[in-house]
């Protein structure tokens, strides 16, 4: 379970999140909606422990670990993925070096065996068939040169990989055209599992369409203004955000 | 009797501005003693394995090692150093040095449109401080030949000794060459090298070379480009750690029309280090449709390390094409955050974005199998580097 009680957080000094309380069950799927700069990949930034990003009070609670005390690479190991709303292309360091090293520094962490080259290929390459990926993406830089539908496969296809307990998806749906979209939502929703908490970032309805939420919650000015069941998405695809942002 | 000189360059000099020279300022440039058999069999230890079908020569304390060499191929002998020339100003000081102190030269000549593939080692071993070695290579690649020349510099372990290479290399009309200069001294050696490449009408010269090793080290190269038409791409990464100063002057001279020259630097200053490179082009009167590409950067990967980056243009001609772009900047945070966010250590992050930085260099290895095993050797050497090699 992801337990977030009064979290406050800023940037460059700046107060971005206002007191945030959300708990997220094992097992269930979480879409975060809000309007532009009300905080959320802010959230999502905080979460997976970005440096510049200081949390100034509250706390943040994974499976009872308190995230807040784990630098980045811990939290990772400890099973909190991110996928990036602008994937960072790293030209010269190649997809299948960068997946087996995350894979392995899971794994390690686990207690369990390296996974060898043979073996990794293996699962990756199924993976890459469920993402409709070339096998050439494994050779090519990080994201170097990928389109924006590319780079967000490439992230859900990182997520696969890794099998995260908590999986953060910031934006995931944007940039992806309806195929594109199909595909990604495919990826998260065979992440689908009880003992598995996912929490999707988006605008749009559209993305949850494809992958039904089991909460839907509104960030507006740093704080969750409204949670609801799946039908909220729908009313705020409807209505905007303006009533409740009148109304918080 | 030992012989010091009187001149050396200074800080004042502006082609000597970010070198090293404190520590040569009481070097002595005698030639070291021809090596006996256990500086032979030191040597030796430091050699890798051989590239397939490359002839291997190899030169220990300035002196050809027969023992540890190939048969001289056809058109190789061992000269006299008097017949170099070099001249007289304060950027050739140590070329001359070399001339004047150099126990031999090894003079390569290749017959026209001949091939040769050759691997030069220059390895020090002897522990001596009032002498140098002064390794000299002469090397004629006849009209419409290819070269293919591994160039190898390594010392043995807690040498300070100084290695002072001297390198002329003539492309004649047509002719191809495709070189990978490696520099890997113990951290406590001092390494001066000056090089000198004239390129003939329509020649082509690829060079990689990649600099880790040595507590100073300075390449002063000049180019020229004599004949029209040559083409120069000129690759270079320079990794500095600790206390490390790797420092490169590269003079290229475009004196004949349709004259092209790439430069690409890639440079690393860890520690507290100092990497400097002066990428000077100079296109001449007359020498009209020439172009020249220079693209210079370094990373600053420690709190009290130095970086200088310098391009410097010299056009005395209308019709020339020239673009430079210099920076000195630190690992992008952004994906550093990207990779720990994946579970990958700080130090493993940290080295793979300064693998990234130089990727393109060793990328630009013009000989694959030279390559694969260079992207190893350099990766081996990146402190808490993962063991990943030119597929990562």
């Amino acid at each position: 379970m992801l337990e977030i009680k009064d979290l406050h957080a800023t940037v460059a000094g700046r107060t971005v999140l206002n007191g945030i309380d959300l708990v997220v069950p094992a097992g269930e799927v979480h879409a975060i909606m809000g309007p532009n700069g009300s905080g959320k990949s802010t959230l999502s930034y905080v979460l997976a422990g970005r440096p510049g990003y200081e949390v100034t009070r509250g706390s943040v609670h994974w499976r009872g670990v308190d995230l807040l005390a784990l630098p980045p690479e811990e939290r990772a190991r400890a099973g909190v993925f991110l996928g990036f709303q602008y994937p960072v292309e790293i030209p010269g360091v190649n997809n299948v070096y960068l997946l087996k090293a995350a894979l392995n520094a899971a794994r390690k962490h686990r207690g369990l065996p390296e996974v060898d080259a043979f073996e990794f290929l293996n699962v990756v390459r199924d993976k890459m068939k469920l993402m409709q990926m070339d096998e050439a993406f494994l050779s090519r830089g990080v994201n170097e040169g990928f389109s924006g539908g590319e780079k967000k496969r490439n992230e859900i296809l990182q997520m696969l990989v890794l099998e995260p307990s908590l999986a953060l998806l910031d934006e995931t749906d944007s940039g992806l055209d309806i195929d594109a979209l199909k595909v990604v939502a495919q990826g998260v929703n065979t992440l689908r599992a009880a003992d598995r908490s996912i929490v999707l970032v988006t605008h749009y309805q559209r993305l949850l369409d494809h992958v039904a939420p089991d909460r839907v919650h509104v960030l507006a000015r740093g704080r969750i203004i409204r949670s609801g069941g799946p039908e909220l998405a729908h009313e705020l695809e409807a209505r905007g955000y303006d009533w409740l942002l009148g109304a918080a | 009797m030992s012989q010091s000189v009187s001149s050396l360059p200074s800080n004042r000099d502006e082609n000597w501005k970010y070198a090293s020279l404190r520590a040569l300022s009481n070097a002595r440039f005698d030639a070291l003693p021809t090596p006996d058999e256990g500086a032979i069999a030191r040597a030796a230890t430091l050699l890798t394995p051989r590239p397939d079908g490359f002839v291997r020569l190899v030169l220990v304390d300035g002196c050809f090692a027969p023992s540890l060499s190939d048969p001289l191929p056809r058109g190789a002998v061992r000269s006299n150093p008097s017949r170099i020339e070099t001249p007289d100003d304060m950027d050739h000081l140590f070329a001359t040095l070399n001339a004047r102190h150099a126990r031999e030269a090894l003079h390569v000549t290749t017959d026209r449109e001949a091939a040769l593939q050759l691997e030069i080692w220059c390895i020090t071993v002897s522990a001596q401080t009032d002498g140098a070695a002064h390794p000299l290579l002469r090397i004629e690649v006849g009209a419409g030949g290819q070269l293919d020349l591994v160039e190898r510099h390594a010392s043995a372990p807690d040498t300070p000794t100084l290695t002072n290479l001297a390198l002329y290399l003539t492309l004649a009309r047509d002719a191809q060459a495709r070189i990978v200069r490696t520099q890997a001294c113990d951290l406590r050696a001092q390494h001066q090298e000056t090089l000198q490449i004239d390129l003939q009408s329509g020649t082509h010269c690829e060079l990689v070379q990649i600099t880790d090793g040595a507590a100073h080290a300075r390449t002063t190269a000049f180019v020229r480009h004599s004949g029209r038409e040559s083409r120069l791409r000129w690759a270079s990464a320079a990794l500095g750690r600790g206390t490390q100063v790797q420092d490169a002057y590269v003079h290229v001279d475009h004196a004949a029309p349709g004259a092209r020259t790439e430069q690409f630097f890639r440079g690393i200053a860890n520690d507290r280090a100092r990497v400097a490179f002066n990428g000077h082009m100079k296109v001449a009167r007359g020498a009209t449709d020439c172009n020249s590409d220079q693209s210079l950067k370094c990373l600053l990967a420690g709190n009290d390390a130095e970086a200088d980056v310098r391009p410097q243009l010299e056009i005395h001609t209308d019709a020339v094409q020239a673009s430079h772009g210099a920076t000195v900047g630190k690992l992008d945070d952004t994906m550093k955050f990207y990779l720990l966010s994946r579970g990958l250590d700080p130090e493993v992050a940290e080295n793979l974005l300064k693998w990234a930085f130089i990727a393109d260099v060793i990328a630009r290895i013009p000989l694959p199998q030279i390559r694969t095993q260079l992207a190893r050797e350099v990766a081996s050497r990146m402190p808490g580097a993962p063991p990943f090699g030119v597929e990562s």
